[in-house]
């Protein structure tokens, strides 16, 4: 099926799901406010009408794809390291996990390009300390330390 | 006569001078980290000023302010992330012109606008302040709902293509803003349960996710890191802006003045929200919109200029009725409150050398901001030198740290992330994500007003309509999304 209009047909139905869930927001008795469910409602609305809008309208494009096979595997790559620092900050700290992510990236962004191993490993502790010494020290703002320590 | 020696005395003294050097510095620099912003930096400083007196306070206070709001401009134009929610429409057309080889030339434009911005917006709230505040107490829910409106209006109409994905893309972004704690009888609202989620989707988490995730994610898989650095040969003067192309500009700077000048003295509103709608207003009324989003500088001039008028424009409301324009001055009157002195009407009154210490302090730090920022554009543009696999993971450690710091929770990195990846999907559909953005910034305030203007009025959703200036916002949002298509149709008869 066209891909505008499958992405008609999702935002039409997520739009139908939140009209719906706005409708259950119970309205205050004796006032003349219109209570917390008119604002998602009007959302929802808005997003089932253009959703269907966007199936009534669908052309077929044509030209470049939005990502490549080559370019999708880099953006599953890229995506997944930044996940696991997300993971990784909770439970390591921004100490522990920032060198980690920073070399990884660096890898990944380098391409084919190679990079020292230790060039990698100086940068990645390097903005660590500095980013901590500039954010936590001179700024005072606190960053993660991780459940385990 | 007897104000004036207090206050030219309070703001020349070396240790207001040094402080105001070292703030605008700070802001710019905090306004440059993207996550980061001059609210972030006046919070901050708030505490250490507890010991000084309140207008050397105030003076350090306000160059932060300006300094942040002003450098928001230099990530927007080197990185293509706004360093804050008033530089989003700067990257539009800055950060193509420094693809293109043209940094200094863009940062040129933003250093200028901002100057004009902020100088001329701060002389008309220091001599208009008293008489404008009036107008102020004249705007009901209604206008303001509907001045709300036509701004995400005029923003939906400037997407390309398909209106129903723009429209979409707005609808959902009030989606995503209503979740968490409801204004007016605070029900939570599609938070499942999660305390997280109960106060709502936070902004400079979403700004993060849309545009820094977004762009060196997509660099990255499409290998498009293809900046073309300037050539050392090619000098460039003064601000690397001919007269003429200033020329060109003078009635887009003063349309984007005033709109700035005039969002930023609407409560609740601000720099945020008037760069947009500056951008939006240069783009459609020009004479070659189709160059806007591809390097133009109008747009540049446009959203400078209207951010950094919407710093004058806040100060109007907050020294003559002692109420917020935005975010930042909404932490300088709790410092006022701190520092014993009590906003509003009567602060003229009471402390009048306070008060033009105030103004002078922002008309001080516009000047020392231009002239930090036009010695500082001729080495900013070496950033973009540094090898890429070196830049963008220091740049997302940045972001990490912006979004930890707004809310001191790792959740909000989580929310940043999915808001990139969320990003990536509405790239994949087509969906332009401005719209989207400027929803969910403006959906609060949209919300809070649509249920004020029902609730004081007899006559239901009447008066949104009744009321001339809300009547005029009204059409003016509906025929910026009505005409297009109806153009089009007749051209075709």
């Amino acid at each position: 099926m066209h891909k505008d209009r499958i992405a008609g047909i999702v935002i039409a139905l997520f739009g139908a799901v939140i009209l719906f869930a706005s409708t259950k927001i119970p309205v205050r008795p004796n006032t003349s406010d219109p209570g917390s469910g008119l604002f998602p409602l009007l959302g929802g609305t808005g997003m089932f009408i253009c959703g269907l809008g966007m199936i009534a309208t669908a052309k077929k494009q044509s030209g470049k794809p939005f990502l490549g096979k080559e370019e999708f595997t880099r953006l599953l790559k890229i995506s997944l390291v930044l996940i696991i620092y997300v993971i990784s900050l909770n439970y390591l700290g921004f100490l522990i996990s920032s060198p980690f992510m920073l070399y990884a990236l660096t890898s990944l962004m380098a391409y084919e390009k190679r990079i020292l191993f230790w060039r990698k490993a100086v940068f990645a502790v390097s903005i660590t300390i500095l980013s901590w010494l500039i954010f936590q020290k001179i700024f005072t703002i606190l960053l993660p330390t991780g459940k385990l320590f | 006569m007897g104000i004036f020696n207090p206050v030219v005395t309070s703001l020349f003294s070396p240790i207001s001078m040094i402080l105001m050097l070292g703030g605008s510095i700070m802001g710019i620099i905090f306004g440059a980290l993207p996550g980061l912003s001059g609210t972030i930096g006046v919070t901050l400083l708030l505490p250490l000023t507890f010991g000084m007196s309140p207008n050397l306070a105030i003076a350090l206070l306000i160059s932060v302010w300006v300094g942040g709001v002003s450098g928001g401009f230099i990530s927007a134009t080197l990185l293509g992330i706004p360093g804050t929610a008033s530089s989003v429409a700067t990257c539009f057309d800055a950060f193509p012109l420094s693809k293109q080889g043209k940094t200094t030339k863009a940062l040129g434009v933003g250093i200028l606008a901002s100057f004009i911005g902020t100088f001329l917006s701060a002389i008309i709230a220091m001599v208009l302040s008293p008489f404008i505040a009036k107008l102020a107490i004249k705007l009901g829910p209604w206008e303001i709902f509907s001045l709300c409106f036509s701004a995400i209006t005029l923003i939906v109409s400037m997407s390309k293509g398909n209106i129903f994905k723009g429209l979409a893309s707005a609808s959902i972004g009030l989606v995503f803003s209503s979740v968490g704690f409801a204004p007016v009888d605070a029900y939570n609202r599609f938070s499942f349960g999660n305390i997280y989620l109960s106060g709502g989707l936070n902004g400079v988490a979403l700004m993060l996710g849309l545009f820094a995730v977004y762009l060196i994610a997509m660099d990255y898989s499409k290998r498009s890191n293809d900046y073309v650095v300037e050539d050392p040969k090619d000098k460039i003067h003064g601000f690397g802006v001919t007269f003429k192309e200033i020329k060109n500009n003078i009635w887009n700077m003063i349309r984007s003045f005033a709109i700035g000048l005039w969002i930023g003295f609407l409560p609740g509103m601000g720099a945020g929200l008037s760069n947009l709608l500056a951008y939006s207003q240069a783009k459609n009324s020009s004479k070659y919109p189709e160059k806007f989003g591809k390097g133009c500088i109008d747009g540049v001039f446009a959203s400078e200029t209207s951010n950094n008028a919407a710093v004058g424009g806040a100060m109007i409301p907050m020294t003559s009725l002692g109420i917020p324009g935005d975010a930042t001055t909404a932490v300088l009157l709790g410092g006022l409150i701190l520092h014993g002195l009590q906003p509003g009407p009567l602060l003229f009154n009471n402390n009048p050398v306070f008060v033009y210490v105030m103004y002078g302090a922002t008309i001080i730090a516009a000047i020392m901001v231009l002239l930090l920022q036009f010695f500082g554009m001729r080495l900013l543009p070496k950033i973009l030198k540094i090898p890429y696999h070196y830049l963008y993971p220091t740049i997302l450690i940045l972001c990490f740290i912006g979004a930890f710091s707004e809310t001191n929770t790792l959740f909000n990195t989580g929310l940043m992330l999915f808001f990139g990846f969320f990003s990536i999907l509405m790239g994949w559909i087509g969906l332009p994500s401005t719209p989207f953005l400027m929803a969910f910034i403006l959906g609060p305030m949209l919300e809070v007003n649509l249920r004020r203007g029902i609730s004081y009025s007899t006559t239901g959703l009447a008066d949104f309509i009744t009321r001339p200036v809300s009547a005029l916002f009204l059409l003016v949002g509906i025929g910026s999304i009505i005409l297009p298509p109806l153009r089009r149709i007749f051209k075709r008869i």
